[in-house]
């Protein structure tokens, strides 16, 4: 068979690796500027320890602060001497806590996913000893030492009955249950956790172009962070260090990280003066997510936020139409009816082409007052305010209008039925 | 842990599957988990499912990138079912089979070591089939025991309109015809068309024939729609429905009384799901295949035997095709890492190795770990063809721009280069603009009275051969790896109804590469000289027509799942040679079956051309005169018989 022996010398024999480059060849990524294959355990970091293992090794770093440490507007130290449960950031009817006892908890991940693939190579915590402030690092130099670094953080973790974090109820805590049933490893008992991403949300939402934490400490807590890392270049210094690039890069990680963990400090202490009064909302917004936030844990309370808004005549008409809203609903839900009444009165005179008050007005005329004749009336000029709002073309009422005109002609019957 | 093919599948099974629940009254949970289920309900599937229903898409992106939340699901899962095996084959069953390795590998490491309990339709190869797809040894249960009435199956071929040029009456005509007469006199019918375009039109026909009667069933409807024509199916209301192979897997319509088939589906297995939608159980029913003139379909009406005997479709994937293998190591090492000695595929750590070259994954310790910020599972779709679509995006409505649907790599430069009309559930659409950076085609909706055909140039050079083996004088064939370089070229507008060619244009496209799997057959010297350079080239042509028409039969595959190349005298060997590559890069194993079929193929094809009532060639067997020249048919022959010549002993 000479022809196919011809044939062969023709062609090249390609390995897999020919192969497996011919067909990714453009997906191929540029070689980074250093290449070296150890990890990084020789290498140690400043201020690290490596912690030897029966299931491997991990660096472990712990930073003691003085409570007078100042981060923007407030120290350490204020957090402690003011009660947890004073403000709506501890969960209602859950038995309260010292400051001791909370867990500041931050983490740096290898992506942003929730699968089983994304790595946290970096655990931040934060909490109070004595009269300090202690922030450790856990960190992975080498990939193989997650069970070992897990097992001795989670026995951290178990002594603390309370974690707060940021966005750390969809994330972080989620993430490290994700490792830990990776490694099935036993998962810590349930904890409170407290997101301040939450409360933060509710706060500056409107008011921020986004309620990432760094936003809001720069923007509220007056921290300046000098030289920081972006979080989301993290990953790419990990992967860096673990090819055996230079050390000190990953340092502006863990700043990046120890600061996240002081803001939410930071931001506790914050959020606590700002809910229960100790600083003075600066804008609308906040008074009435305030009011929100007190609404089903201190009524009273929540009704002065409302009403330092609907009291304003020099503020735009969308925050004192939520204020109105959320006060007036607070007093009917308490039964408190005559002050309902004027509420809803004073509305229906400053919200000229809103129906709500008319429509809450003709309820209360119908059911509690029994004034028929006056509940008519104020229907009607729920109908009036709805057709005009048509006309102007703001938005769909066909559901409001149907449900408008079901309550006249009932209203129309009871006024027939009057008259007998 | 059920898994279909299909959503739509699941759904109604799920709903027989919680009849016999309720009747076991054992407190038995089961749920359906798919992108439809609301991610509330996810949250107790993952906690109290005893049985999960879903499908393969599910599994790679959903489930097993995930599977830290399923863990009560993994360290308990006894049983996997995969129902309607055979629909797990080519692209897609390859991808299939490096799913299930992964599930395989989560579950050892809960603990668990479920059994595969899987069923097909009736394949030449489901033992081989089944192991390859779930790598485990597999034992085969045959005897079917359910109760089946009296059918009967009508070949039917449309009269020969032109005998010269072998065309026939329209088998779209023929079809209405029939279906027509059987829904007139009362008998429940179900026409199945092959495409979305052909199944409009033979409802438009019915509709016009039959006010009120028919309705129309294909993927695009809305569920909600579906549903209600699924039971006025069962309840004898709808006595006609034309469908795409949408209503073929088990969706329950309960029992028609005639199927008419409206072309070949293409598979045996296909055409037996086809026909079994009418009279399931105890009363007689029909069925009617009526053929369309291409080459495959008069093949299969001329051997009613070939249908009836056993079947020699091979179910066929490649779970190591290195594109696809790679992909899903990837989305492997993402769900947990690899440790030295563990398998997947072929050559798992050379594979794992060039993926730490690439940046992707992380050595150390003696393992390979993900180290990457994306999540590969979504890079990868289990159903597309080509590793990177394009997207057709419809802008004849200011503001309102929507997807259309996408196209294939390899297929865009030819079907929505600018200017091309893109044909969508019937209607026109112009290409204005192809982003092919981006990678999206800009569309306008249109009507013209034309098509549009590209020219496409391609070559193909040999890469690297694996076999090659000669069990003939003149009978050599080699198996092994090809580049394709496909250029468009030019298109050509063609009028519709007298097929003139109405104007054309250039196309500036890059030129595609693949790689790929290829076998390929070389004629003789002796008959390359005897024959001369264009007589030659046209019995390549014939043969290489017939031969890509034919394939289909032995592979379960769709003919344009094939590539054709012919060379009078190929660069590699000199001689005149017959290339047959898989269109898809690295092969999935239909080249690699006909390499073995060799012989056997070639067999059929001269047979095949024998039968042809047609003079000089037609589109039923080796191509029109058009396309092979005046004598093509009896080159081809020639051509075909040296081929086939044995050893003298």
């Amino acid at each position: 068979m000479r022809t196919s022996e011809r044939m062969k010398s023709g062609v090249m024999v390609m390995s897999l690796r020919d192969r497996l480059r011919m067909h990714f060849q453009a997906q191929k990524k540029p070689t980074p500027a250093s290449e070296s294959p150890a990890g990084g355990a020789e290498t140690p970091l400043p201020g690290f320890i490596c912690r030897e293992k029966e299931k491997g090794a991990y660096l472990y770093r712990r930073k003691v602060y003085p409570l007078e440490k100042r981060m923007g507007l407030y120290s350490l130290g204020e957090l402690r001497g003011s009660p947890l449960g004073a403000s709506p950031l501890w969960p209602e009817g859950v038995e309260e806590r010292a400051v001791e006892d909370l867990l500041f908890f931050d983490t740096e991940t290898t992506g942003l996913g929730t699968g089983a693939g994304n790595l946290i190579f970096l655990y931040g915590i934060g909490y109070y000893r004595e009269d300090s402030f202690i922030v450790e690092h856990f960190f992975l130099p080498r990939v193989e030492g997650e069970p070992a670094l897990l097992e001795d953080f989670l026995e951290l973790v178990s002594s603390f009955p309370v974690v707060v974090s940021y966005n750390g109820k969809a994330f972080d805590w989620n993430q490290l249950k994700t490792r830990t049933t990776v490694h099935r490893l036993p998962w810590v008992e349930e904890k409170v956790h407290c997101d301040l991403l939450y409360p933060s949300r509710r706060l500056w939402r409107e008011q921020l172009p986004s309620c990432r934490l760094q936003e809001v400490e720069a923007a509220r807590l007056g921290v300046k962070r000098l030289n920081d890392v972006p979080g989301q270049l993290a990953p790419t210094l990990y992967f860096d260090y673990l090819k055996g690039g230079d050390p000190a890069k990953m340092d502006g990680v863990f700043r990046h990280n120890e600061q996240d963990v002081l803001s939410l400090v930071s931001l506790w202490i914050h959020l606590n003066y700002l809910s229960i009064g100790k600083i003075q909302p600066t804008h609308p917004a906040e008074s009435l997510a305030l009011g929100n936030w007190w609404r089903e844990r201190d009524p009273e309370r929540a009704l002065a936020r409302f009403s330092q808004i609907h009291t304003r005549p020099d503020l735009p008409l969308r925050y004192r139409r939520e204020a109105f809203r959320g006060a007036s609903s607070l007093l009917k839900g308490k039964g408190e009816w005559e002050a309902a009444l004027q509420l809803w009165m004073t509305w229906m005179e400053e919200d000229r082409l809103n129906p709500e008050p008319c429509v809450e007005l003709s309820k209360l005329f119908e059911h509690r007052t029994g004034e028929v004749n006056r509940a008519y009336r104020m229907a009607q000029e729920a109908k009036g305010r709805l057709l005009k709002r048509k006309r102007r073309g703001q938005g769909n009422c066909g559901r409001e209008l149907d449900a408008l005109n079901h309550r006249l002609r009932r209203l129309e019957e009871k006024r027939i039925h009057c008259l007998f | 842990m059920y898994i279909f093919p299909t959503k739509a599948l699941a759904y109604d099974q799920m709903k027989e599957l919680n009849t016999m629940i309720e009747a076991l009254d054992r407190g038995i949970k089961g749920y359906t988990y798919d992108g439809d289920t609301p991610p509330a309900a996810r949250q107790m599937i993952r906690r109290a499912g005893h049985l999960v229903v879903t499908n393969p898409d599910m599994l790679h992106q959903a489930v097993l990138p995930h599977h830290t939340k399923w863990v009560k699901l993994f360290e308990n899962l006894r049983c996997i079912v995969i129902d309607e095996l055979h629909a797990y084959r080519g692209v897609f069953g390859s991808h299939f089979a490096n799913v299930l390795r992964r599930l395989k590998r989560i579950c050892r490491h809960y603990g668990s070591d479920p059994q595969f309990i899987m069923s097909s339709a009736t394949i030449a190869n489901p033992l081989e089939f089944a192991e390859k797809l779930v790598g485990e040894p597999v034992r085969i249960v045959d005897n079917n025991g359910a109760p089946s009435g009296e059918k009967h199956f009508v070949f039917f071929n449309p009269p020969v309109a032109n005998p010269a040029l072998g065309i026939r009456r329209s088998s779209l005509l023929e079809a209405k015809t029939l279906a027509e007469e059987l829904i007139q006199n009362g008998v429940q019918t179900i026409v199945f068309a092959r495409s979305r375009v052909r199944v409009e039109v033979l409802l438009t026909y019915l509709q016009r024939a039959l006010p009120g009667k028919v309705r129309g069933y294909r993927g695009g409807y809305l569920p909600i729609q579906r549903r209600k024509i699924e039971e006025g199916l069962r309840k004898g209301e709808i006595r006609g429905v034309v469908s795409t192979n949408a209503l073929e897997l088990g969706i329950d319509i309960g029992e028609l009384e005639a199927c008419v088939i409206c072309g070949y589906p293409g598979t045996i297995a296909s055409t037996w799901q086809q026909a079994g939608r009418a009279g399931r159980r105890q009363r007689a029913s029909v069925t009617f295949l009526v053929a369309s003139s291409n080459p495959l379909d008069q093949y299969v009406i001329e051997h009613p035997e070939y249908f009836l005997k056993r079947t020699p479709e091979h179910a066929l994937i490649q779970p190591d095709n290195l594109v696809i293998l790679v992909n899903h190591i990837k989305c492997a090492a993402y769900e947990l890492p690899f440790e030295e000695g563990d398998e997947f595929g072929v050559a798992t750590e050379e594979v794992l190795d060039f993926l730490v070259e690439e940046r992707i994954l992380h050595r150390s310790g003696g393992r390979w770990y993900w180290m990457d910020q994306s999540f590969p599972a979504k890079e990868i779709s289990l159903r597309s063809a080509a590793q990177e679509n394009f997207v057709i995006i419809d802008i004849s409505e200011t503001g309102h721009h929507r997807v259309l649907g996408e196209v294939d790599r390899f297929s865009a430069p030819t079907l929505i280069h600018e200017e091309a009309i893109y044909l969508h559930e019937g209607i026109q659409y112009q290409v204005e603009k192809l982003d092919y950076e981006e990678k999206k085609a800009f569309v306008r909706k249109v009507d013209v009275d034309y098509y549009t055909d590209a020219n496409l140039a391609v070559q193909l050079r040999v890469l690297e051969m694996e076999r090659t083996e000669m069990d003939g004088p003149n009978r050599e064939r080699t198996m092994g790896e090809v580049t394709v370089n496909a250029l468009a070229t030019l298109f050509k507008k063609i009028k519709f109804g007298t097929h003139e060619n109405i104007g054309s244009g250039p196309i500036h496209l890059p030129e595609e590469e693949m790689h790929t799997t290829a076998y390929w057959m070389t004629a003789g010297e002796e008959i390359a000289s005897r024959l001369g350079r264009e007589d030659l080239q046209s019995g390549l042509v014939g043969l290489s027509n017939v031969l890509s028409q034919l394939a289909p039969l032995y592979l379960m595959c769709d003919p344009r799942d094939l590539g054709v190349v012919t060379q009078v005298k190929a660069t590699l060997t000199g001689k005149p040679t017959i290339f047959l590559y898989d269109k898809y890069p690295g092969g999935v194993g239909l080249s690699e079956k006909l390499f073995e079929l060799h012989r056997e193929l070639l067999h059929t094809s001269r047979e095949h051309i024998h039968r042809c009532p047609c003079e000089e060639g037609c589109p039923s067997c080796t191509g029109p005169e058009e396309e092979i020249g005046r004598k093509g048919k009896a080159l081809t022959l020639t051509l075909l018989n040296s081929l086939l010549e044995e050893w003298e002993s």
